[in-house]
Parts: structure tokens; C-alpha cells; sequence
């Protein structure tokens, strides 16, 4: 705990409130799988939809061998490119690597 | 003037308190606005500081005195809008339904997809509440059956309830922003202040006047004035808010 929010909680008499070490603004966005079945949607973000499975849970043998994710040179769309999944448009289809995604989930909190 | 529709595919998420707080900042600022509730729960009085049991005049204006507070008139019509025959009255004659003299904040109940359809070909802007969490966010593709969200461009969104300190919360906020662009209009901090003052049936700003969701509902106003040009359209109605130019 930092020494200003330990003084604070002295002056108030007070052994905890909710405190908490914000971590680092937004640059830390994760792809919740929530956020990739938004992505993926086509009622949502129309023909750009990031091709998905309709199950929230990634297999996992596919997941054991992960390949390599293919970035898009300019993404359409850069939200697509902040979360790592590629649109697909017409015939300059790309594979999207969402196990890769997946996978990284589990290794976190 | 202009009908501001308050519609979220998701209950629960601020409709109401998002409509009555822009009603609000809307009279405030000298505009003539009517607050239309067509909701079963007609809870939108709660936040002009009446009870529940207090009876909110009908839209087609048969029964009883004005309902005024705060400058916002308060009426319901969620009895008329069941019924099919209004409603294809009501598709046929919009401008007589909605005096275009005033600014109409016109909420809508989650489920009443009829007069969401109804009311979103005449409105100035529709506005979806979300919240910071997978319930609200899987309700995006929800919003129409003609086009994707993405795509609506009536539509905007307000995320409400934001809390800094939930990762989720965080990451929920830039991955809408990204999404949306300018789409997401603002957003509102989640501020226990909120339930208090409707608790005590008094505005946040003399029950809390400092609250972090003040700020932000100031903002989200303002946003909603510019995005639909009403900054421009002052009518002679309007009196001057002190600091105006
Ligand atoms: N920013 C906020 N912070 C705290 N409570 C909020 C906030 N916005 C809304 N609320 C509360 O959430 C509840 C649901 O809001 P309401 O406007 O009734 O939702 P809806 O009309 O979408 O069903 C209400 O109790 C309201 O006071
Ligand atoms: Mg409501």
C-alpha cells in the first residue's frame, strides 16, 4: 500500500476501504471472450464479423498447437488490430487466430 | 423540435435516470421539454422527485392537470402504446403525438421493440445505455433486425456505471470506445450518490453536489446537444442560462 493511502486511512480511523492499485490507464486491454463474441457478430460490427465458433470455450487440443497469428498489413478497421483479429473482407480473407487469444486467458487472473 | 428515445435492449442499464437527467439538464438550459414515459414501471417521475403513487397525466392529455417539475413536463402513455390500433394511429400522425414545438425524452421499456421501430424512422437520436459488463455487451446485437449496430446511425451509446477500479469495468470502456468511435457519446462513473438522492426524492446536485456522475451527466448533455444541433436551434421559448453566449 502506498504511504499516502496508509496516512489516509490513519486519519480516518479506518483499517481498509475500498483501495485498490489501479494498474497502468487502458493500455492493458485484454480480449475478454465477451469482447470477441461482440467482434465476431455480425449484428453488430455488419460484414467485417471476425469468424468465430458459436461456444464461448476454445478447443483445446487446437490450443495445445498454436499457430502463428496472422496480422493484417493495414487492418480495415483498427479496432480489429488493437485486439488482435483480423475482419474479413471479400476474397483477401485471413485466418483469425483466436485460440491464440484464448490461450492467453487462461494464463491470466 | 426533436424525439430523444431512451431504449436499451438490456433493462437496468440507466434508461430512465439517463432520460430524466438529460430532461433536466435540457429545461435548465431554457428548452421546453416533455418527459414521456412509456414504461409499465413509470418510473421516471422518481427522479423529477414524485412518489410512486403519484399520478403521471396521459398522453393524449384527457385526464387532469400538468404534471411539472423542474420545468419538464412529466406524461406516460405506456396504456396506449399496447394497444395496435394506437400505434397505427400513432405511425400516421407522429407530429400530432409529438408537439414538434418542445424537445420530447421519450423512454422506451427494453422489450417494447413495436414502438422502438415505431418512434426510430422520427427521432433525433436514439440513445442505448450500456453497462461495463457481458450482460449489457451480448445485448448489442440486439439493437436492430435491419442493420448491425455498427451501422445505426441514430443510434449512440452512453456507458454508464463505470467503475475504475474493476478491471473489467476498464477494459469494457476502451474496447467500446474503440468499437463505437464516436458512437459512444459518454460515459457515466457509477456513483452510489445516484440511489441515494432517489432514495430522499431529490436531485443528485443538492443531495451530492459534488459526485463524480454530475461531471459526467453535465458532459453527456452537452453531447447530446451538439450531436443533434440543438445549440443551434434555440427557439424564442428558450430563456438564456447565465453563462451562455
Ligand atoms: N451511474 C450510476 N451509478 C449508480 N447507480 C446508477 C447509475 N445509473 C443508474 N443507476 C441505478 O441503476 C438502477 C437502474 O437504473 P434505471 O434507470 O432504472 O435503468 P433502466 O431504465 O435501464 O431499467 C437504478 O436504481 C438507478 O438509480
Ligand atoms: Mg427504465
Amino acid at each position: 500500500m502506498r504511504r499516502d493511502a496508509r496516512k489516509l486511512l490513519e486519519k480516518l480511523n479506518r483499517a481498509d476501504f475500498a483501495y485498490r492499485e489501479f494498474e497502468d490507464s487502458f493500455s492493458e486491454t485484454e480480449l475478454w471472450p465477451i469482447f470477441a463474441a461482440v467482434l465476431g457478430d455480425q449484428s453488430v460490427v455488419g460484414d467485417d464479423a471476425a469468424p468465430q465458433s458459436s461456444r464461448g470455450i476454445p478447443p483445446i487440443k487446437a490450443a495445445a498447437a498454436p499457430s502463428k497469428p496472422q496480422e493484417p498489413a493495414s487492418p480495415p478497421n483498427p479496432i480489429f488490430g488493437s485486439y488482435g483479429m483480423a475482419p474479413v473482407r471479400g476474397s483477401e480473407k485471413k485466418p483469425v487466430d483466436l485460440q491464440e487469444f484464448f490461450s492467453r486467458f487462461s494464463e491470466l487472473d | 423540435m426533436a424525439v430523444i428515445l431512451f431504449q436499451s435492449p438490456k433493462g437496468g442499464t440507466g434508461s430512465t435516470f439517463l432520460a430524466a437527467q438529460l430532461a433536466l439538464h435540457l429545461a435548465g438550459r431554457g428548452y421546453e421539454v416533455n418527459a414521456l414515459d412509456c414504461t409499465f414501471q413509470n418510473a421516471l417521475k422518481m427522479h423529477f422527485g414524485f412518489m410512486p403513487s403519484q399520478p403521471v397525466p396521459e398522453l393524449d392529455g384527457v385526464e387532469g392537470e400538468a404534471l411539472v417539475a423542474f420545468g419538464v413536463k412529466l406524461l406516460q402513455a405506456h396504456h396506449h402504446f399496447r394497444s395496435q390500433a394506437f400505434l397505427r394511429e400513432a405511425e400516421r400522425q407522429l407530429d400530432r403525438l409529438f408537439d414538434p414545438a418542445h424537445i420530447w425524452i421519450v423512454d422506451v421499456a427494453s422489450e417494447d421493440r413495436p414502438l422502438l421501430d415505431l418512434l426510430t424512422p422520427r427521432c433525433a437520436l436514439h440513445i442505448c445505455a450500456l453497462l461495463p459488463t457481458a450482460a449489457s455487451l451480448a445485448t448489442l446485437n440486439r439493437l436492430s433486425e435491419t442493420a448491425p449496430a455498427m451501422q445505426l446511425d441514430r443510434t449512440v451509446f452512453v456507458l454508464n456505471q463505470l467503475d475504475d477500479r474493476q478491471k473489467l469495468s476498464r477494459h469494457s470502456h476502451s474496447f467500446v470506445r474503440d468499437l463505437f468511435g464516436d458512437q459512444l457519446i459518454a460515459t457515466v462513473r457509477r456513483d452510489e450518490a445516484i440511489n441515494e438522492a432517489l432514495a430522499r426524492f431529490e436531485p443528485i446536485a443538492k443531495n451530492a453536489p459534488t459526485s463524480a456522475a454530475l461531471q459526467d451527466l453535465r458532459f453527456f448533455a452537452s453531447a447530446v446537444e451538439e450531436r443533434i444541433g440543438l445549440t443551434q436551434a434555440v427557439g424564442e421559448a428558450n430563456v438564456t442560462v447565465p453563462g451562455d453566449v
